[in-house]
């Protein structure tokens, strides 16, 4: 016993602790790519990779989700969109949404398209003398994407659309979750004002119980590896620090996209803008998650059948939702296959 | 390869398929809405007794600093792009300005000169 104590004055608390929760414990967010900010407006900041300085490609504009911290399109050493990117010698821009407050419940779904997205949309083309930039959207960013693109058409060069829904009836299990005689966002956001970040945590965590606890279980199994602790902290990280959704935009978007599947049914106004994806010309770049439970392929799908562009890909990776981005192996593919796309075209967008 | 079914695979099988079937009955479902709506009613009802307690004491509610805040917010981020963006149009048109106000000196200058070296022929002829 008097061993014990002895090591316990020597030992710092941690060094008691499993390998995997000394992980957990000390893990800190190292950033990645080089940025500097180039507007702000509100929480909103917009980055720009520092490299390279000028280029002659076409501008990137990489929107994520409201719901998560940006950093998932920057985030390690290995798999970072915005790195990826600028080395590949594109001028990227990447939008971080900052963390909305409780006044930020009363911003519309429309707001943001007309506001924000447009703001920097405009402030990019000024930076490159006229030149519009491509949008490449992840998740709810890639619905906000195509459907700023329905909106401004003249405004966006291309759009790359990842993993982002259309057909909201086929969004499975969280198309259920959200039918109307079952969720009322608008009572919902009433009553709490801005989403809370744990109630989408929650949401998401429950679709797949059983994969929450594979998860730990191999994190267990491996936790002397600490490259592979690395990896999965990482992965964890971003996942789990999520930020209040704008109570008002949440209400909207639930409502409109998926109980009234009004982008779908090509009946979503963004005030006076019908946002039809028939009206979206330039080309399109649909990308698809072969497992993804969040957004099944089938629901994303749509938008290659349904865009007005004549210039239409659409292409399906192994992997999930999360996975196409964060997996070593899909990533690389996921690069090479926006780059060879972006290359094709790249006289059409700097016409 | 055939991949062998551990226990743990096993175990994951049968919570996925119990919570599948679970999040897909409609009984539960409309058992968790009605549970739902009721707490959003709740709260809902406590926001209304503190705004009324609020407008009592003749002071803005919470939700009334929100809508102030969100449209301050909205009108000066709008504000603030516009101008900049009016700011770097000026110093683009005040550029091109001088561009062309340095093209047309030289253009003048040029024809000056020529002037001046034709009169100077001129005069060199008539002496002659």
């Amino acid at each position: 016993m008097p061993e014990v104590l002895a090591k316990a004055d020597v030992l710092e608390p941690l060094e008691w602790a499993t390998p995997l929760y000394a992980a957990q414990q000390r893990y800190q967010r190292k950033p990645v790519t080089p940025m500097h900010a180039v507007y702000t407006e509100n929480k909103l900041t917009l980055w720009k990779t520092n490299t390279p300085e000028t280029s002659t490609k076409v501008p990137l504009l990489l929107i994520p989700a409201l719901i998560n911290r940006h950093y998932i399109l920057d985030l390690n050493e290995t798999n970072s969109l915005c790195r990826a990117l600028s080395e590949k010698g594109y001028e990227v821009y990447l939008v971080d949404w900052g963390t909305p407050g409780a006044e930020d419940r009363w911003q519309s779904f429309a707001e943001v398209i007309e506001g924000p997205i447009h703001r920097m949309v405009r402030k990019i083309t000024r930076l490159h003398k006229g030149q519009a930039p491509v949008l490449f959207g992840y998740c709810l960013g890639g619905i906000l994407s195509m459907i700023y693109t329905s909106c401004f058409p003249e405004r966006v060069a291309g759009l790359i659309a990842m993993t982002a829904p259309v057909d909201f009836s086929k969004a499975g299990v969280m198309a259920l979750w959200t039918e109307k005689q079952y969720l009322d966002p608008q009572g919902l956001v009433a009553a709490m004002g801005n989403v809370p970040p744990e109630l989408i945590q929650n949401g998401f965590v429950s679709l797949k119980p059983a994969q929450f606890l594979k998860k730990w279980r191999t994190a267990w199994n491996k936790q002397d590896n600490a490259a592979f602790l690395e990896g999965f902290f990482t992965v964890e990280n971003w996942v789990n620090d999520n930020i209040p959704f704008p109570g008002n935009t949440w209400a909207e978007y639930i409502q409109w996209l998926y109980q009234e599947n009004r982008l779908y049914h090509d009946e979503l106004w963004i005030g006076a803008h019908h946002a039809s994806l028939s009206k979206i010309t330039c080309p399109v770049l649909s990308i698809l998650a072969e497992t993804d439970h969040i957004v099944p392929p089938e629901s994303a799908q749509p938008l290659h059948d349904m865009a007005g562009a004549k210039d239409k890909t659409s292409l399906t990776l192994p992997g999930g939702h999360v996975g196409i981005i964060a997996s070593g192996k899909v990533f690389p593919q996921l690069v090479e296959s926006v780059d060879s796309w972006l290359d094709k075209r790249a006289e059409v967008f700097t016409r | 390869m055939k991949k062998t079914v551990t226990r743990e695979d096993q175990f994951d099988q049968l919570i996925a398929n119990y919570f599948d079937r679970l999040w897909a009955n409609p009984f539960y479902l409309s058992m968790m809405g009605t549970n739902l709506k009721n707490l959003f009613a709740l709260r809902q009802q406590w926001n209304k007794q503190l705004e009324e307690l609020w407008s009592l004491l003749q002071l803005p509610n919470q939700q009334m600093q929100q809508r102030m805040m969100h449209l301050l917010n909205t009108l000066t981020s709008e504000w603030r792009f516009e101008q900049e963006e009016m700011n770097a149009r000026l110093s683009d048109i005040e550029a091109e300005l001088a561009e062309i106000k340095s093209l047309l000196q030289a253009q003048s200058d040029k024809t000056e000169k020529t002037v001046a070296s034709g009169k100077g022929q001129k005069k060199e002829s008539s002496n002659a």
